[in-house]
């Protein structure tokens, strides 16, 4: 198992930020710190409950499915570059 | 013009019945954001042209009684992570500073047909990460009672200090109660899907709600009435598509059951505590009921709240490169250009958040910390319900006194437990209505009250009937 350094390098790389050393430290104190400070929640019985997914209302309600106004040809014209019925953008993959 | 004695209805009558221009009063505004917005700095972008073009706009409605204007002429702060239509919407940070969106939010928009008049763009932490503003790229917000002191949000401060006469705020963890605890006004959360987010930029979608800052009940009442009800454009509002009911209008508070967890109100220091005591015996007075209620897993809400909150950080936060709205330059290496810009435009609340939340979600740290925190998000939301079987509200304190006005957030632990009061209510989705409730010293106190889903109208009459209209700072304040 990675130990909590090489778990930080790991997520800095993830959320693509150039963090400095001294960033990362500073972090990785922090981290132990947040991790203490968690510990309360570590305490709660949780046994049986289900996990919350959403925490608005419960409800689906469905809507018909039929089209909308909208308005095709102003999307169109918003574009930068629209050609021959496709948008042109710019290539990323060389 | 006196704004320091006027509410937004206030205002909204006097300029439909033409003893007052829009005009006059959007003036009265941006003359009172020049002189103090450079000491509060509440308003991130103060809007004097469009807001006087806006003005003279419900001036031809109002001669020519166009439409009913329910808020016509009235000032309105936005906070800066809603979107409004060419015009800056920088979520307080450096990597949205040039970001002019194309259209405005929902909430935005139906403010504005009613009749208001933005005059600026509202502080908050970047990106609202946070309850404070000390974690916004354009610095603090100070507080209009004491500018040595925090204002928790940015419009709270400008409606407090006659900017504007009512706020579009936002809230996650408890920046619209803290704000308006903080300022001496009232802050309306509405039921967890009663008003679109559609154009609201957020970091933490299972909380945010947009709400209003008010100088008194009946016009935080009066701006959920426009901006509440169904939006396509956001799937939470499904639950309003059919209206809505009547808020839980009543007329009179004999006989309302309001519950009182005695331990939560141990939390708080001795002065707040006493102060907010006082308070309650006046909705004694009133004709309330107390009765004492427990709210089992209250403490540990806040960290359910902040694992949760720091994993949808992470998530949310990964859209934005910084690049176009932020900082420019280029380089050949895509990722490490990323990586930079990220860096620079990110503040220190954004990174930490984003590495936190990353880490909170990967290998055993997910069942650990992120299952267990959605556990108890389960557990907080049933322990409100038990309570609200027994009594028709919840009363809660809102926040300590205001602390220092600083910038930066090293502190991160006390920052984080600034919303210890605030951040149960947000779990549960429920409306909430932060009340004034005295002074504890120079400064004031609020409370929360906390409803049923949709009674936003019972708390209104309750609070107008009791707390009154809120305690502004004189208008000769030390600022």
């Amino acid at each position: 198992m990675k130990d909590l350094r090489d778990m930080l390098e790991d997520a800095v790389k993830a959320v693509k930020i150039d963090l400095t050393t001294n960033e990362k430290e500073k972090l990785m104190e922090e981290l132990g710190a947040f991790e203490r400070w968690l510990e309360p929640l570590l305490s709660v019985d949780t046994a049986g409950i289900e996990p919350l997914r959403f925490g608005h209302r419960e409800v689906n309600i469905m809507r018909e499915d039929k089209p909308g106004g909208g308005d095709p040809e102003r999307l169109r014209r918003s574009a930068d570059n629209f050609f021959d019925g496709f948008y042109r953008v710019p290539s990323i993959i060389e | 013009m006196d704004l320091s004695k006027m509410t937004a209805c206030m205002a909204a009558e006097a300029v439909r019945s033409k003893e007052l221009t829009a005009r006059r009063l959007a003036e009265a505004c941006i003359d009172r954001c020049k002189a103090v917005n450079g000491t509060l700095n509440s308003l991130i972008t103060v809007l004097e042209e469009s807001a006087l073009k806006q003005a003279d706009a419900v001036v031809q409605k109002v001669r020519g009684e166009e439409g009913a204007l329910p808020l016509a002429g009235v000032p309105l702060a936005v906070k800066d992570d809603f979107c409004l239509r060419d015009n800056p919407t920088t979520c307080g940070s450096a990597g949205l500073k040039d970001f002019r969106p194309p259209c405005s939010a929902a909430a935005v928009d139906r403010l504005m047909e009613a009749g208001t008049v933005v005059t600026g763009k509202a502080n908050l932490d970047e990106f609202g990460l946070g309850s404070s503003t000390a974690g916004s790229f354009f610095g603090p917000t100070a507080n209009p009672w004491d500018p040595s002191k925090t204002a928790g949000d940015g419009g709270a401060a400008a409606v407090a200090a006659g900017q504007c006469l009512l706020a579009l705020s936002s809230d996650s963890g408890g920046s619209l109660g803290i704000g308006a605890s903080y300022c001496g006004l009232f802050g309306l959360l509405p039921t967890a899907g009663l008003v679109s987010r559609c154009g609201l930029i957020t970091c933490a979608p299972s909380f945010a709600r947009a709400g209003v800052i008010a100088r008194s009940a009946g016009d935080a009442l009066a701006a959920l009435k426009v901006i509440a009800g169904f939006d396509p454009r956001d799937s939470s509002t499904a639950a309003t598509r059919e209206g809505f009911k009547n808020f839980g209008l009543m007329d009179a508070p004999e006989g309302i059951k309001c519950g009182w967890p005695e331990t939560v109100f141990g939390m708080l220091d001795q002065e707040t505590g006493s102060a907010l005591e006082a308070a309650r015996q006046e909705y004694t007075a009133a004709g309330v009921e107390f009765i004492d209620i427990s709210l089992p897993h209250f403490k540990e809400a806040l960290q359910a709240y902040y694992v949760i909150a720091a994993a949808e950080a992470f998530s949310n936060l990964a859209r934005f490169d910084g690049i176009r709205f932020g900082i420019s330059g280029q380089e050949d290496d895509l990722e490490g250009w990323y990586s930079k810009i990220r860096a620079a435009s990110f503040g220190v609340e954004g990174k930490r958040r984003s590495v936190f939340g990353s880490l909170l979600l990967t290998g055993e740290n997910f069942d650990r910390y992120y299952s267990r925190a959605r556990k108890v998000w389960a557990l907080v939301k049933q322990d409100f319900g038990d309570a609200l079987e027994r009594c028709d509200l919840v009363m809660l304190p809102a926040a300590d006194v205001p602390g220092e006005l600083t910038s930066g957030v090293s502190d991160f632990i006390n920052r984080y437990s600034e919303d210890r009061f605030c951040a149960p209510g947000s779990l549960a989705g429920l409306p909430v209505l932060t009340v004034p409730a005295g002074r504890c010293g120079s400064l004031p106190v609020g409370l929360q009250l906390v409803g049923r889903p949709f009674s936003e109208g019972m708390l209104v009459n309750l609070a107008a009937g009791v707390a009154g209209d809120a305690d502004l700072p004189s208008p000769e304040a030390r600022y």
